[in-house]
């Protein structure tokens, strides 16, 4: 259920952050992939998900962080640690 | 006052507990789609990384209708900035710089010191910080920008020596707030330079809420995202108040605002208000009325009410801290309150759109918006005990500072409704004139008067020939110019002193032959008593006998809402050249006589 909620809001963020459709969104959209996701949308797209998901991410996965699936595995494994 | 930033400005504060990181972007987003049209560039000299402030900045700015060209300075470069011509600062010569400067990258020596070592170093790190700042603003001033503004250093929530550094002299903390102390005094000699202490937010918002370890140690990024939102809000404030946007009056409802319940239903002693429970937040809300009062804003009441019921409030209940006669203007009926706002409006002769409206009724906010855009209408929180501190941080009651004038404004209303009421009982307008025994002061270039002809400048509206907004640096340079007179004037009567209520700003042009006014303007609250005459006149008559033109020239640039001072020029006999071009030949046109029931004075002899 929370995961549903959390790519429900990560599809949003990145599709607000990277000015894109929500269903252009899928599970292999990286920095790769899209070309307006630079170092600065990074920094935005994680100061928006820290600030609607009330918590700081590791500052070791932060770099790390360049892609839709490895941002809801980060998210997933924060949920993990606070249950 | 343009749609955008209304409507941005209702979005900022359509939530009292305002809004987060995301909703900014997606303003940012809206805003570029409804116009890409920017009215001003702001460069960013910074020592870490700030870029994702941009779209708090971006809305912020927005509501006070500031749409910037924003350019990040590369990072770290403070100097090379400043002294290569061939920089992009150069390039880019901005009308907004902000300076912002961190510890760890702006002064580490100051950071990695021995704090159990002696005083002696510490000292030398605090000078040579200074210092450093010193020169950056010394630099800066010279490149002609308009507004500069300049954090303070954050003072940090890391204590070298623990709880023991509240008992040493030589503490970081200490070392911190002298060097801010010395960058405020520095920013006070340069006129484009604007202290912004980065403090006030950190005392507010709490530093750990401010700050982010994980982003600072990945991104240079000291500030998390409700950093970079309380910073873009405060410096919104700063160019808010800066640019002279505050409020000029608050106008507030009675029941559940002023104080607790229905004056109709308890009666003027059943009312919460006074020190006990649940009366303290209405005491509370009007002592922040009163100190908004000592910075120069006018209070008003617009209440649906029996007005008799509302005014034996004020004269039986002891508990009230506002009397009456701290209210400019009141309307207490049953009409549309942005009727009675609009009523106020023009009694006390202000612009709808320099007044605040504060009212704890959700229905009355929401007509207000709808049919009055123009009056800043605030959300307000539903519960009384948050309302106060709520209103005393709102940015559009800041000032930069605080004028002698603008303390004396509640008083000067007050002699304008005894004017009004001699106005009323004179047989004639020239005997009306000659009863007030008005005396003219007049200074020329004069030091003292840049502040005050700075503000009149940016918020003088209505009578004002070209709306020419100038900064305290702009009005510095023309005086130093040697081609320019900067004139300020003042006016007292038998009621009071008005204040520094004209300014006039007289270019004379390299031919020789011609004086140009390229500004004059005169404060809403003497037109109507001949003074401009009275000025023009004396121009006139000033030009003549300095020989230095035979020929006066004056423009009217058309705003929205300068027709008062359309037909100023012509009217006194200014010869119309083109349209809203005039002219004064000082050799074959005779100047007017002085009105008798002027007394005229020069400042200074």
């Amino acid at each position: 259920m929370t995961e549903r909620i959390n790519e429900a809001i990560v599809r949003q963020i990145l599709a607000d952050v990277l000015d894109l459709p929500e269903t252009s969104i899928h599970t292999d959209t990286s920095f790769m992939t899209v070309e307006a996701w630079d170092s600065l949308a990074h920094l935005n797209i994680i100061m928006a998900i820290e600030q609607t998901l009330a918590f700081k991410f590791n500052s070791k996965d932060i770099p790390h962080l360049t892609s839709y699936q490895s941002l809801l595995n980060a998210i997933q494994s924060i949920a993990n640690q606070s249950k | 006052m343009s749609n955008i930033e209304h409507t941005f400005r209702s979005h900022l504060f359509s939530n009292p507990n305002g809004i987060g990181y995301l909703d900014y972007v997606k303003l940012a987003k809206r805003l570029r789609q409804e116009s890409n049209e920017k009215n001003q560039t702001l460069a960013i000299m910074r020592s870490c990384t700030l870029e994702p402030i941009q779209p708090a900045l971006e809305v912020e700015l927005a509501s006070i209708g500031i749409k910037p060209e924003i350019t990040f300075l590369p990072f770290n470069q403070f100097e090379e900035q400043l002294l290569d011509p061939g920089s992009q600062l150069h390039g880019l010569r901005p009308e907004n710089l902000w300076i912002h400067a961190t510890m760890d990258a702006f002064c580490p020596d100051l950071v990695a010191t021995n704090w159990n070592g002696d005083s002696t170093s510490v000292a030398n790190l605090v000078h040579a910080t200074v210092a450093r700042f010193s020169n950056i603003l010394e630099n800066a001033s010279k490149l002609e920008i308009r507004r500069i503004v300049v954090s303070a250093l954050l003072v940090p929530d890391w204590f070298p020596l623990g709880i023991a550094d509240q008992r040493s002299k030589t503490s970081l903390e200490n070392a911190v707030r002298e060097i801010n102390a010395h960058i405020r005094d520095i920013c006070e000699t340069h006129m484009s330079c604007f202290f912004f202490d980065i403090n006030q937010v950190a005392h507010r918002k709490g530093t750990e809420n401010i700050l982010s370890s994980p982003m600072q140690y990945t991104a240079d990024l000291p500030y998390s995202h409700s950093g970079l939102i309380a910073i873009a809000q405060n410096l919104k404030t700063v160019f808010s108040a800066v640019a002279g946007k505050t409020t000029k009056c608050i106008v507030v409802d009675l029941d559940n605002t002023l104080w607790g319940g229905i004056v109709g239903e308890r009666g003027a002693s059943g009312v919460e208000i006074g020190p006990d429970r649940p009366g303290r937040p209405y005491q509370k809300l009007q002592q922040i009325l009163a100190s908004f009062q000592s910075r120069g804003i006018l209070l008003a009441i617009a209440s649906k009410n029996n007005e008799p019921d509302a005014m034996e409030v004020f004269t039986s209940n002891r508990n009230m801290l506002l009397r009456l006669a701290d209210f400019s203007a009141h309307r207490i009926n049953w009409n549309p309150k942005p009727q009675s706002v609009r009523e106020i409006a023009e009694e006390l002769n202000i612009g709808v759109d320099s007044i605040t409206f504060i009212d704890d009724n959700p229905a009355e906010r929401e007509q207000m918006r709808q049919m009055l855009p123009e009056v800043f209408t605030p959300e307000i929180p539903a519960d009384p005990a948050v309302v106060p501190d709520y209103i005393s941080k709102l940015f559009c009651f800041e000032r930069y500072r605080i004028t002698q004038d603008d303390t004396k404004r509640v008083e000067m209303y007050r002699q304008q409704s005894q004017r009004n009421d001699l106005k009323r009982t004179s047989t004639s307008l020239e005997d009306y004139y000659r009863s007030l025994e008005m005396q003219m002061t007049i200074a020329t270039n004069s030091p003292e008067q840049v502040h005050r002809v700075a503000q009149l400048t940016q918020k003088t509206n209505q009578f004002n020939t070209s709306n020419l907004r100038l900064t305290e640096a702009d009005i510095q340079n023309r005086m130093k110019s040697g081609k320019h007179w900067v004139i300020s004037a003042s006016l007292k009567d038998r009621f009071g002193d008005n204040g520094q209520i004209s300014a006039l700003l007289v270019h004379f042009l390299d031919d020789g032959k011609t004086a140009e006014i390229e500004l004059f303007l005169m404060s809403c609250r003497v037109i109507g008593r001949t003074a401009e005459n009275a000025l023009l006149t004396w121009l006139l008559n000033e030009i003549k006998q300095s020989r230095r033109a035979t020929r006066v020239s004056a423009r009217f640039v058309p705003s929205k809402r300068n027709q008062v001072s359309a037909k100023t020029l012509p009217d006194f006999g200014f010869m119309s050249k083109a349209e809203n071009s005039f002219e004064w030949n000082l050799e074959h046109m005779p100047i007017p006589e002085m009105k008798p029931w002027f007394q005229i004075t020069k400042a200074g002899g």
